[in-house]
């Protein structure tokens, strides 16, 4: 941490001192001609304030899975996202890029998915050890996080943008193992069940998304600044390979096993409003084209 | 607006705030038995049990070891000093054919800090391995100095009933690392 601390200073330091080091512009400001160039054909976005309503849909594959795993992993319920990166549904754009405030990438952090309803499951649980003390475990979340790469294209009408996105992400995805033991009631008798998960391939774990952006932009006093506010939607898919291995074994006697391998694909909605920032020199700005 | 002065104060601050402290040291200094009927949801004392769910809860002692100095009481992980090395239980009667009097019957026996935690994997051997026997420091949020002295529950649960019931005593032996050594005995009524 502390080595951390020391480099984001040297960093500072050194940028501070590479900036001073240009000669100054006609409005004193200092920077390297290939930086000058980018500010005079680029726009950027910024961090991207957002709360949004997610909703996955049910997979249909797994239905067709042993209940004592397909309650464990679904079905998920909605929740919502937010700015954010810590837990649950989260997108963190770093930064966006747009040629003459069109054609753009962006980078971002995304996570996405859901927590179970663990009903289903639970009954399932109850039904199948009745003399048993069941009413321990009841949580369990499936979610998707990685970095996110998005191309867009921006339509500008008056103040307002429409941004068209279609993005790739690189995901990991949250896997908790379940391990449980259920005592039989009035004894010390117990029975342990367990579900290990691993995704094939992790390497190859990808999540497509289209989505849609409708803004507006506000400027104050000519600033290269510009907020924009709007709402945005967004589908995304995610198809993965999961190995399964699940035991149930009581004290003493001989284990059952199971080991079985499905494909699926996870697909969630979500809609939301957005808010965030632009820095926008006025020659690339698509008003002073037209 | 940040100026310099005001960045050169934040860095010891940042700095301050990577501070690592020492772990809290303790030692196990009493073990007492008692009898549990573990037949609900949790564990209850109780001196006659049905035997198919009898556990000795193991009452430990445990005080601080070291100088706290350079400790903090919520950042400090906590840390036992003398571990365990070998636990023995036994029943001073025949357990069953092959358990006579004085021998072990640690096979019997799987231990846990908590009853609703003990699985086929908590037999006595690895949890002495694993170093899991007394393992719960102090409690948050109390205050401690150096002569603090705490007590701390695991338990040993039977798995397999005895040949015949009634009246019996279990023996717990345990030597920790520093070579002291505990021992205790419990009188239970054990029915079928």
């Amino acid at each position: 941490m502390k080595q951390r601390i020391l480099l984001s200073i040297t960093l500072l330091i050194c940028f501070t001192a590479i900036a001073k080091a240009f000669p100054p512009d006609s409005l004193q400001r200092r920077a390297h001609p290939f930086f000058q160039t980018i500010y005079h054909n680029f726009s950027f976005g910024g961090c991207t304030a957002l709360v949004y309503y997610c909703q996955p849909f049910a997979e249909k594959k797994l239905q067709q899975l042993p209940i004592a795993y397909s309650g464990y992993v679904s079905p998920l319920k909605s929740s919502w996202g937010s700015l954010g990166l810590l837990m649950g549904n989260g997108n963190v754009r770093f930064f966006g890029i747009y040629y003459h405030d069109k054609a753009g990438v962006e980078f971002a952090f995304n996570s996405f998915g859901g927590e179970v309803k663990m009903d289903d499951f639970m009954n399932y649980i109850q039904s199948r050890y009745p003399a048993y003390n069941t009413s321990s475990y009841k949580y369990n979340s499936r979610y998707f996080s990685g970095p996110l790469f998005t191309l867009t294209y921006l339509l500008h009408w008056r103040k307002f943008v429409a941004a068209p996105k279609l993005s790739i992400g690189f995901e990991k995805q949250d896997i908790f193992r379940y391990s449980q033991t259920y005592k039989m009631n009035g004894s010390n008798q117990f029975v342990e069940h367990s579900i290990d998960q691993s995704v094939v391939n992790t390497h190859s774990q990808h999540s497509y998304h289209a989505g849609l952006d409708l803004g507006r932009r506000f400027n104050f006093r000519n600033s290269v600044f510009h907020l924009e506010a709007g709402i945005r939607t967004e589908y995304i898919v995610a198809p993965y390979s999961m190995d399964v291995h699940t035991l149930e074994k009581p004290y003493g006697q001989p284990a059952t096993e199971s080991n079985f391998r499905y494909k699926s694909v996870f697909q969630m909605w979500d809609a939301g409003v957005y808010f965030t920032f632009v820095i926008l020199k006025s020659k690339v700005s698509p008003t002073s084209h037209s | 607006m940040l100026n310099r002065s005001s960045l050169l104060l934040l860095i010891p601050l940042l700095l301050g705030a990577c501070t690592k402290f020492d772990p809290i040291l303790y030692k196990v200094s009493g073990l007492q038995l008692h009898n549990s009927d573990n037949g609900g949801s949790k564990p209850v004392d109780s001196d006659s049990v049905a035997a198919k769910a009898y556990a000795i809860r193991l009452e430990f002692t445990l005080h601080i070891a070291c100088s706290l100095k350079n400790t903090d009481t919520e950042e400090s992980t906590y840390h036992l000093d003398n571990p365990a090395t070998a636990l023995n239980v036994y029943s001073l009667s025949g357990f069953d054919a092959a358990h006579p009097a004085l021998s072990s019957l640690n096979d019997y026996f799987l231990y846990g800090a908590r009853t609703s935690n003990v699985s086929g994997a908590s037999t006595i051997s690895r949890s002495i391995s694993g170093g899991k026997i007394a393992l719960d420091g102090l409690p948050g949020g109390r205050k401690i100095d150096e002569s603090t002295s705490w007590t701390s529950s695991d338990y040993l649960v039977l798995m397999q009933e005895p040949d015949t019931y009634g009246s019996r005593d279990f023996v717990v032996n345990i030597s920790f690392a520093d070579r002291t050594e505990m021992k205790d005995t419990i009188h239970v009524n054990l029915y079928p």
